[in-house]
């Protein structure tokens, strides 16, 4: 048999596989029944869905496996998949940090490195736009629409 | 005594002009969606009156849905999925030079479907709703079983990653309180997780920072959109008097296809299209720029709008995937669907129906009066609009509850969404299974408690229906598949 790569398709089908058999035995530890039937308690539907989840997940990792052998290359240059990681790793530093530094420090810092992530190298467009927007969004959600920020 | 004049208000007026001219924006460039507009904004209206929040919203969605058709016609890139069958001939329309021609028929057709639809969602809603009053639980979990089976059903390419993509949903909404005896399901000793996975944070993450993500990928290969000012005059009325029947069979379709749950106008458009072709006296001259052939698809996409708050308002039971994101601004204004709504909340269905009807009025006038303004907004460069719709992807999800963890669910949900895209496993029926799981489980084990364990209880005739139905939408996709199959080998298996 030729052998296959690992497609994106087939690793999500393998992870869903996985996690939903672990999804599944959590699930069990919830009561099937109620105190009036034997169907009908919190269990019942995680068990369930996740069962569902399973068996499909399962026949889909089989079906992806043997497509994979004729698979082409997803077409992703390692130039795409870094800018991913580095957004990724940008917003979650964000959230993380946003409560220690405060909104509007946070914000200029995320959006000046997604600017720069999205390719756009005009100085003054950068600047001012990594300065602008937080303030005018700190304006609009605090002044006008009363809705406190980080 | 419901006071019309002063849902007219001031504040009302503006937002719904602000929603149809954002909805527009957003329908327009190719990337952004209806659904991320709606999705985006909604966290604006938690401190909004509820029709002002409509007001907002439903221009969103009315103008995002129709503003596809203008890159559909210029540029030959559908700006929204509505707008698809669009491109067929008004690319074509726009080659000859008859581009604002092209542009104001579809302007004329989307205010038509629209306004048909308001006309038909005033009409038969309260209807449904004093019908909804006799539903009890088993109907409640027929109906969202049913919901559910159509997205299966329905979905484009591979139907167990449309199943798999429902039961993801299904699982997330089951994290937090269970709904029936309050214990706590799948919280890990999180406090934060008792609520449950926030509505609104994880359509912003599924639907918005998905595409971001998407966009960034893409963004060395992509162009800037090549927009020239549109010059021509509005389509005669010769023209429009000639479509007559069109608008009407396609609004008819539109409005259809909005009330049957989890569709949507591109549904509708491609349907709307290829009828008209078909009962056409001149079918071979589809393709190669007839109006006919944009009049079809945009009635029939705007025609979507008003149906699909039919089942919305009366079931809670989205129709598209934008009434979904709808849904969380009923959850914001603590406004339930149902019989409820309309007796409780009359002023509020009145307001929804007048700022519909205002937002299809607004569309028409904008995109007959003010398209080049429109055109020249969309030369803003991906570059720059994606970081800012990031942003305000964030905050959005902090706003609803002032919460950071909502901030983290959205971008949870946003890598997940994103990896989700590239393994081409379908978004909508994860924000169908997180709607319609509290509707499906709680309704199925109040009924089993009511009927004392028997399953009997869903035989009663109109769960019963619903039930059968959503059994054939299930199976519908596999025996067809099957059937293809067979056919092709009995093909291969002729005599040469």
């Amino acid at each position: 048999m030729k052998k296959g790569r690992m497609t994106i398709s087939l690793a999500t089908s393998l992870f869903l596989f996985i996690g939903g058999i672990g999804w599944l035995i959590l699930g069990l530890q919830f009561p099937l029944d109620s105190s009036v039937t034997s169907i009908g308690g919190p269990g019942t539907f995680p068990v369930f869905v996740t069962s569902v989840l399973v068996v499909l997940s399962g026949i889909l990792s089989v079906s992806e496996f043997i497509k994979s052998s004729s698979a082409k290359p997803s077409g992703m240059e390692k130039r795409d998949i870094t800018n991913i990681l580095l957004m990724i790793l940008a917003c979650t530093l964000y959230v993380a940090l946003i409560d220690l530094i405060g909104y509007i420090i946070a914000t200029a810092l995320l959006l000046a490195a997604l600017l720069w992530l999205f390719g756009v190298r005009n100085k003054v467009a950068f600047v001012a736009l990594s300065v602008v927007f937080p303030l005018a969004l700190y304006g609009l959600f605090k002044g006008l629409l009363m809705i406190q920020l980080p | 005594m419901i006071d019309i004049i002063s849902v007219f208000s001031f504040s009302n007026i503006l937002f719904n002009f602000l929603g149809v001219s954002i909805g527009i924006i957003f329908g327009a460039i190719p990337g952004l969606t209806a659904t991320m507009g709606v999705a985006l904004f909604l966290p604006f209206t938690f401190g909004m009156e509820p029709v002002t929040a409509f007001a907002l919203l439903l221009g969103i969605y009315c103008g995002g849905i129709y503003g596809g058709s203008i890159t559909a016609i210029l540029i030959k890139t559908p700006g929204t999925g509505s707008a698809a069958a669009t491109v067929v001939d008004g690319y074509p329309l726009a080659q000859k030079g008859l581009a604002f021609e092209a542009l104001s028929m579809a302007t004329i057709a989307s205010f038509i479907g629209g306004i048909f639809s308001c006309v038909i969602l005033i009409v038969l809603a309260p209807a449904l709703a004093e019908v909804a009053l006799k539903f009890g639980p088993p109907e409640y979990f027929a109906i969202g079983l049913f919901g559910l089976s159509i997205v299966a059903s329905l979905t484009t390419g591979n139907f167990i990653k449309g199943i798999i993509s429902a039961c993801l949903g299904l699982l997330i909404a089951m994290i937090g309180m269970d709904p029936v005896t309050g214990s706590l399901r799948f919280t890990f000793g999180n406090v934060e997780m008792i609520g449950g996975v926030e509505f609104v944070g994880s359509l912003i993450g599924l639907f918005a920072i998905s595409e971001v993500l998407i966009k960034l990928e893409g963004i060395n290969k992509s162009k800037d959109l090549d927009l020239s000012t549109v010059k021509g005059k509005i389509v005669s009325r010769k023209i429009l008097w000639e479509n007559k029947f069109n608008f009407l069979r396609s609004a008819i379709i539109g409005t259809i296809i909005g009330i049957i749950p989890a569709t949507g106008g591109g549904m509708a458009a491609w349907l709307a299209y290829n009828e008209a072709k078909r009962v056409s006296k001149h079918p071979e001259q589809f393709g190669q720029g007839v109006f006919e052939g944009v009049a079809a698809p945009e009635t029939a996409n705007n025609a979507v709008t008003g149906g699909a708050l039919v089942p919305l308002l009366t079931l809670g039971i989205p129709g598209d995937v934008v009434t979904a994101v709808l849904m969380g601004a009923l959850m914001i204004q603590g406004l339930t669907p149902g019989p409820a709504l309309f007796r409780d909340n009359g002023e509020v269905v009145t307001g929804i129906y007048l700022m519909m009807i205002l937002a299809n009025v607004f569309m028409l006038l904008i995109g007959l009066g003010a398209i080049n303004i429109f055109v020249k907004i969309l030369k803003v460069p991906t570059r720059i609009l994606m970081p800012l719709v990031l942003i305000t992807c964030f905050i959005g999800a902090f706003a609803i509850n002032n919460s950071i963890f909502d901030m983290t669910v959205a971008l949870v949900l946003g890598v997940v969404g994103y990896v989700l895209i590239k393994a081409k496993f379908p978004l909508p029926p994860i924000l169908l299974g997180i709607i319609l799981e509290p509707i499906i489980e709680s309704n199925f084990r109040r009924s089993i408690t009511m009927s004392q364990g028997s399953l009997s209880i869903f035989l009663r005739p109109i769960s019963l229906t619903f039930i059968l139905i959503s059994v054939a939408c299930f199976l519908f996709p596999i025996i067809s598949t099957n059937i293809k199959r067979y056919k092709v080998y009995k093909a291969s298996k002729k005599p040469a």
